[in-house]
């Protein structure tokens, strides 16, 4: 499997040998405030898998689990594209916006449901938790 | 009223007029903070229409599959801070132009060079957001079958009539 992907401007490419780790759709206030969306969408990876090409800038926050989450945009058009958390240093989410091909991407879980706005839909066949 | 809102209140100072003089009961005006809280944004009155838009420009900013947008006059939007901003010629052919947190990277609104007199607004940045009732989904020619849509609203393949933003 090989995927590739950009931000909005192009200033940032990226890609990705192999399968996805995990994939999951989280409705926490913290993603939804950083995409203005009703729920951030990402595929995880190993490290070793992503090849980043260009400038991110890193915003970096502590989740309620007391982990520190680092979030990645980019510098020139704020697109979303990367996220790391210390609870699992070798891995690396991908914003599924940001990739060039999405066929073979299905959410495996949904986060954070008790932190979900009214507006936003969740598909029930998916594996739903109240948190993480 | 908290005492987290009133200090968020006092930070724009056209939100905390408005509330005084807003003797009706209604949400607006409503406040909110990126991420970082470097900036502000303020709402002073309803929208003018609501909607999901599924574009590729939208993903791609999003790094979801579509943004909530409210579109609002401009000079119902008040924002406070500095902010990036990113422009692009969207399919319509109008400049768009996005405005970002440049410390955290949180959206904070958009504007198209065809109507200036307007802002777009992403509903994902409130804390408290029900007053976000879309009411169809624009460009859903390049809607992904992974993203979820509310299926009562009426989708459009590029814009809905009269929808020019």
């Amino acid at each position: 499997m090989h995927n590739t992907g950009h931000c909005h401007c192009g200033a940032v490419s990226f890609t990705i040998e192999g399968a996805p780790l995990r994939m999951a759709q989280c409705h926490c206030n913290a993603c939804r405030r950083s995409t203005g969306t009703g729920h951030s969408v990402q595929a995880f990876f190993k490290k070793d898998q992503v090849e980043i090409k260009g400038e991110t800038i890193t915003h970096e926050s502590t989740a309620d689990s007391g982990n520190t989450r680092k979030r990645q945009f980019c510098a020139q058009c704020g697109s979303r594209l990367f996220s790391e958390s210390s609870a699992n240093p070798v891995a690396i989410g991908v914003a599924v916006g940001a990739l060039d091909e999405t066929e073979w991407f299905k959410p495996d879980v949904i986060v954070y449901n008790s932190e979900r706005s009214a507006w936003d839909v969740v598909d029930p066949s998916i594996e739903l938790h109240d948190m993480m | 009223m908290t005492g987290v809102q009133l200090v968020l209140l006092h930070c724009i100072p056209s939100c905390q007029l408005s509330i005084m003089s807003n003797e009706a009961i209604s949400p607006w005006p409503i406040e909110t903070r990126c991420t970082c809280g470097k900036v502000g944004l303020c709402l002073l009155a309803k929208p003018l229409s609501m909607f999901l838009c599924t574009c590729l420009d939208c993903q791609k900013s999003t790094g979801t599959g579509h943004a909530p947008l409210a579109l609002f006059r401009k000079d119902n939007v008040s924002v406070e801070g500095e902010t990036s901003q990113h422009s692009v010629t969207a399919a319509s052919g109008s400049k768009v132009t996005r405005h970002f947190c440049p410390t955290c990277g949180t959206p904070i609104f958009g504007e198209t060079e065809r109507q200036p007199m307007l802002r777009l607004v992403p509903a994902g940045i409130f804390e408290q957001s029900e007053w976000f009732k879309p009411g169809s989904v624009i460009f859903h020619r390049s809607h992904n079958h992974w993203d979820l849509l509310p299926a009562h609203l009426p989708t459009f393949s590029i814009y809905k009539e009269n929808q020019n933003a």
